[in-house]
């Protein structure tokens, strides 16, 4: 067997481990009992901009992520763009709804605090969406944007209900060698472990050394696409999945069965 | 039969057909490859393609692209207005505005007339979607709600002043309209106090049904619309009645199930929008009504809906209408109907499909027609063995420089002549392409033309001309990426750095690898033909190939080339030099290869294996897999390619395939014989380990042997492996702990694979 699967067989037991104990599906290690992220399932599926009828899935082993804004930043403008698929989830399933930001390279955004204000805004109204208990920020942002988005994020957290848990996505390289995430305000930061890029070797080389994450928000999670090799993975955390096309009941299926 | 210009395509690298959008986050295979040919679309300058040149037109082209192919072919081009629309349809448009409104610049319209107005409150943003419960949003108020506020308010203005009372009142109530566009039911008390001015009061009913309509409460909106509708002295009159058909619309829209249209709130909306149109003093709205009923029609009725869009995409129309119909005709043709279709859809779908059907289909059309567009699909998809060939090929003869079907004809011309035996014509015709015709030739065509001239090479020189093409692309995932401007982010450094080179040809790798001997290869790789980077692969991958079917001349001979051309092997060369003919000689050799993880006897195509030749590809491309005619393509093009070359056997054959004039039939006899012979050695770390195991039990205190034993373990486990491979790696790795447990080499070994 690959080592990858041996890998991910191993992410898959921990999570069936979860499940027979009281706190099923609960993510073991690094949360603590206070936790907003408690309760989110072992197993999260990204659902991309494309209708998603995912009424198959058990709500009680696996959450979904959804993208629900796209939020362009660019001059002194804040341009947003909605999620313009449907999305079909059984009931009690646990949500998460991800603003994804863009900074639109042609007319670069100032980063004005109006702009930090009408972004923030904006990921705040996707919290009083329907069953949706948590946020997840995907930003790929660039050195010069990381003050800007610490600065949004303090004040995301700082208005959204106590109990609404906040996530990021971050870059690998945010949770190996260029830590700079670490102190955020967030409950967990989901290394982004496909479509690395030019950090895809150093990355596979941190974790075949059997290294984890390097802050401690890095540690609870991770992220992996269907279509890509899995890296080795530290154990125990969130495996948050991407499929580049909509979801079908048979490619979930294949996901679990294949890739974990 | 495969469609002929397919089976040209299937060795070479294309962009395969996206049949669907791109999803908002593009993502695919985390691996990249070169595009010698675009097939799903043109890669001329679209500005040019718009006004004519097209090009060798493929079958594998968008619609949109074929749609403009069959415009000009057909003897209907696009005048400049259609061009243009045709460019802001695809994106491109440098002087030329989509003819759909853009809501953000009628947002700034509508806040511009509004500045107007002394003594408002500033304005705040607005936000014109509305979220369904299936966690969608949809445009709740498009461009023309903020395009007609503007318009009204600047009209009041003239009327009443801008500083007027009555102007306040009004844009504080427009506000209060525009509050419900986003965030559900806000409805705000809105009334017509008493004392309006007349036109100031028709105004407000209409506000207060608009704030309604936003604000999701339909009901009660329809009954104001209809309320105003009756209103014969309503200005509103026309547009609340077209309104009333939104609603329904919007019904249909929002209590649909699942991607679906609910069809008794479409039906009452179609019906509504019919009594607009009969409805001579409601014309102002007909134009917009109509483009609601073709919508309508286009989810209820798909079928007919088809059928109007070919007829309507072939004539002359405003441009906002020809925008729709291509926006409709591309939706239309992700599943279109093969029931009676038009002429342009039959075409688009004849040409573009591939089979002895849609030969037959084309031929019977082009007899009835004698036109252009099925005189293209014929040639297309017919051989040089057909009995119709030659009154297919004096129609084709026929066909003036001047036309815009000329290159592609030519192109099929060109094929049909090789494919009879005319090797002479057909080169003759090449050149002339390549030279009289270059200004016609995108670079695609110009590859293709290429890729023809080198099957027909007679000789080494001609066959190296030709064997590196330029990419007129590079694919990652699914994003493709322009060869000459590689440097968006997302793409690997080590691929930005080839960027501009050429790269070796599929075909010519197949011939490389299958069709020559390692004597040819030997001398293409002295020659200075190809570019260094593939003379580098070249030498190293003939090397290797002659250490593995163990001709030890030719690999003494390459030695020194590949020292040249491969200098960070030069120490591991030295030493296969200097060793002792033989056994001794062949494991010096099988030692350079575990140390360089990219030597393999093959060469690869396109960019290849990017990773350094000393270093371990993490997607494990590393030494080569068993060699049984599957050339190692990278795993999302194998489709692709298999489906048009039929079958495995097919595609083992491929490289047997081309008429090699220059070489003679004893060093066809050595290339087979030692593809044959490579291809009975396996996958390379089966083989190496092998290797290493039966020299390491002959010669246990070589020093060598502990690090060799190391290496072909770790071979096994980031190399090609089959139901072997766990074996030889276990054997490897209990001789390495047994007979030399205190080895550095035997540490760095914890496990076998």
């Amino acid at each position: 067997m690959p080592d990858v699967k041996k890998t991910f067989l191993a992410v898959l037991l921990v999570a069936v481990a979860a499940a027979a104990s009281p706190a099923a599906y609960r993510v073991i290690g690094h949360q603590g009992p206070e936790s907003r992220m408690e309760g989110f399932p072992a197993l999260m599926i990204w659902a991309w901009e494309r209708p998603e009828d995912l009424r198959f899935i058990d709500s009680d082993a696996t959450g979904v992520a959804f993208l629900a804004v796209t939020i362009n930043v660019s001059e002194d403008d804040v341009s947003v763009r909605p999620r313009y698929q449907p999305l079909l989830v059984p009931d009690g399933t646990r949500l998460m709804a991800v603003a994804r930001i863009e900074s639109d390279a042609r007319r670069p955004p100032r980063f004005t605090e109006q702009q930090r204000e009408n972004v923030v805004a904006e990921i705040l109204e996707l919290a009083q969406l329907k069953n949706v208990t948590a946020v997840q920020v995907d930003f790929d942002a660039m050195k010069s944007e990381r003050a800007f988005y610490g600065l949004m994020l303090r004040d995301l957290r700082d208005r959204l209900p106590k109990s609404t848990a906040l996530s990021i996505t971050a870059l690998a390289s945010w949770c190996t060698y260029d830590d700079w995430i670490a102190g955020l305000p967030v409950d967990e930061a989901v290394p982004m472990l496909f479509r690395m890029g030019v950090d895809d070797r150093q990355v596979r080389i941190h974790l075949n050394a059997g290294k984890d994450f390097r802050p401690g928000i890095c540690q609870g999670s991770a992220g992996i696409a269907t279509d890509e090799p899995v890296p080795k993975l530290p154990g125990g955390g969130r495996v948050y999945v991407f499929h580049s096309r909509a979801w079908s009941e048979e490619a979930f299926t294949t996901a679990v069965r294949e890739v974990f | 039969m495969k469609n002929k210009t397919v089976s040209i395509l299937t060795s070479i690298s294309v962009i395969t057909v996206l049949l669907m959008p791109m999803p908002a986050l593009s993502c695919g295979p985390f691996f990249s490859d070169a595009v010698f040919v675009s097939l799903s679309g043109t890669d001329m300058p679209l500005e040019e393609y718009a006004h004519g040149r097209l090009g060798i037109v493929l079958p594998g082209y968008k619609t949109s692209h074929l749609y403009v192919a069959y415009r000009y072919l057909a003897g209907l081009p696009l005048d400049k207005e259609e061009q243009k629309v045709m460019l802001s349809f695809w994106g491109e448009a440098k002087d030329y505005r989509s003819p759909i409104p853009d809501v953000s610049e009628a947002k700034k319209g509508w806040f511009d007339a509004r500045s107007k107005v002394p003594g408002l409150p500033a304005a705040g943003e607005i936000k014109t979607y509305q979220q369904t419960k299936t966690y969608a949003g949809y445009d709740n108020c498009l461009a023309d709600s903020f395009g007609t506020a503007a318009r009204t308010l600047n009209k009041r203005i003239q009327t009443f002043g801008a500083g007027s009372p009555e102007m306040k009142a009004w844009a504080l109530a427009q506000d209060a309209v525009f509050s419900n566009c986003s965030g559900g039911r806000n409805i705000i008390p809105l009334t017509i106090e008493p004392g309006l001015k007349a036109a100031i009061q028709k105004d407000r009913a209409y506000q207060i049904a608009s704030a309604y309509f936003y604000a999701g409460d339909f009901d009660k909106a329809g009954q104001l619309f209809r309320e105003i509708v009756k209103d014969q002295s309503s200005p509103w009159r026309p547009t609340a009645a077209y309104v009333v058909a939104r609603i329904f619309l919007r019904e249909a829209t929002l209590n649909a199930d699942y991607c679906q249209i609910d069809r008794a709130w479409a039906v009452r909306a179609k019906a509504e929008l019919l009594s607009i149109l009969v409805d001579s003093s409601l014309k102002d709205v007909h134009p917009a009504a109509q483009r609601m009923m073709d919508f309508l029609r286009f989810r209820l009725y798909p079928e007919e809906r088809g059928r109007e869009l070919d007829h309507a995409l072939m004539k002359k129309g405003p441009p906002r209408e020809m925008y729709q119909n291509i926006v409709d005709y591309t939706l239309f043709m992700r599943s279109p109907s093969w029931n009676n279709p038009g002429p342009l859809t039959d075409w688009v779908l004849t040409f573009g499909a591939d089979g002895e059907k849609q030969l037959a289909a084309s031929l019977k059309k082009w007899e009835e027609t004698a036109s252009l567009p099925w005189l293209v699909a014929v040639l297309t998809k017919i051989d040089a063995n057909h009995p119709k060939l030659q009154k297919v090929l004096a129609a084709a003869n026929a066909v003036d420089k001047r036309s815009p079907g000329y290159l592609t004809v030519l192109f099929h011309r060109t094929r049909l002549q090789m494919e009879s035996g005319k090797f002479d014509e057909a080169r003759a015709m090449i050149e002339s392409a390549l030279t009289r015709d270059k200004n016609m030739m995108s670079p695609s065509a110009r590859n293709l033309f290429l890729n023809l001239r080198l099957q027909l090479a007679r000789n080494l020189d001609e066959f190296l001309r030709d064997a590196a093409l330029a990419p007129v692309a590079v694919q990652y995932g699914d994003d493709v990426y322009s060869w000459s401007r590689p440097g968006e982010s997302y793409l690997p450094d080590t691929v930005k750095k080839m960027a501009g080179k050429k790269l070796l040809d599929r075909d010519a790798a197949d011939i490389l690898n299958k069709a020559m001997s390692l004597n040819l290869m030997k001398e293409a790789a002295q020659k200075t033909l190809l570019p260094v980077n593939i003379r580098r692969q070249l030498a190293l991958a003939a090397w290797t190939r002659a250490v593995l079917v163990d001709d030890e001349k030719t690999a003494l001979e390459l030695a020194a080339l590949v020292e040249t051309l491969v200098p960070e092997a030069k120490e591991e060369l030295k030493a296969y030099r200097s060793a002792e003919s033989g056994a001794a000689r062949k494991f010096a050799g099988i030692f350079l290869m575990l140390k360089y993880p990219g030597a393999r006897p093959i060469m690869d195509w396109g960019i290849g294996r990017t990773t350094a030749l000393d270093r371990i590809d993490d997607f494990r491309d590393n030494w080569w897999c068993a060699l049984k005619g599957d050339l190692n393509l990278p795993n999302f093009l194998k489709p692709y390619y298999l489906k048009h070359v039929d079958s495995p056997e097919k595609l083992a054959l491929a490289g047997e395939s081309f008429s090699l004039a220059f070489v003679n039939d004893s060093e066809k006899k050595a290339g087979r014989d030692e593809w044959k012979k490579l291809s009975s050695i396996g996958t390379g770390p089966n083989y190496l380990g092998k290797q290493v195991i039966a020299w390491a039990e002959k010669h246990p205190d070589d020093p060598r042997v502990p690090e060799a034993l190391h290496l072909a373990v770790k071979s096994t486990r980031y190399g090609c492996t089959d139901d072997d491979t766990s074996k030889i790696s276990k054997d490897a790795f209990k001789l390495l702990h047994k007979q030399y447990p205190k080895s550095p080499w035997t540490k760095k070994t914890p496990y076998s694979y």
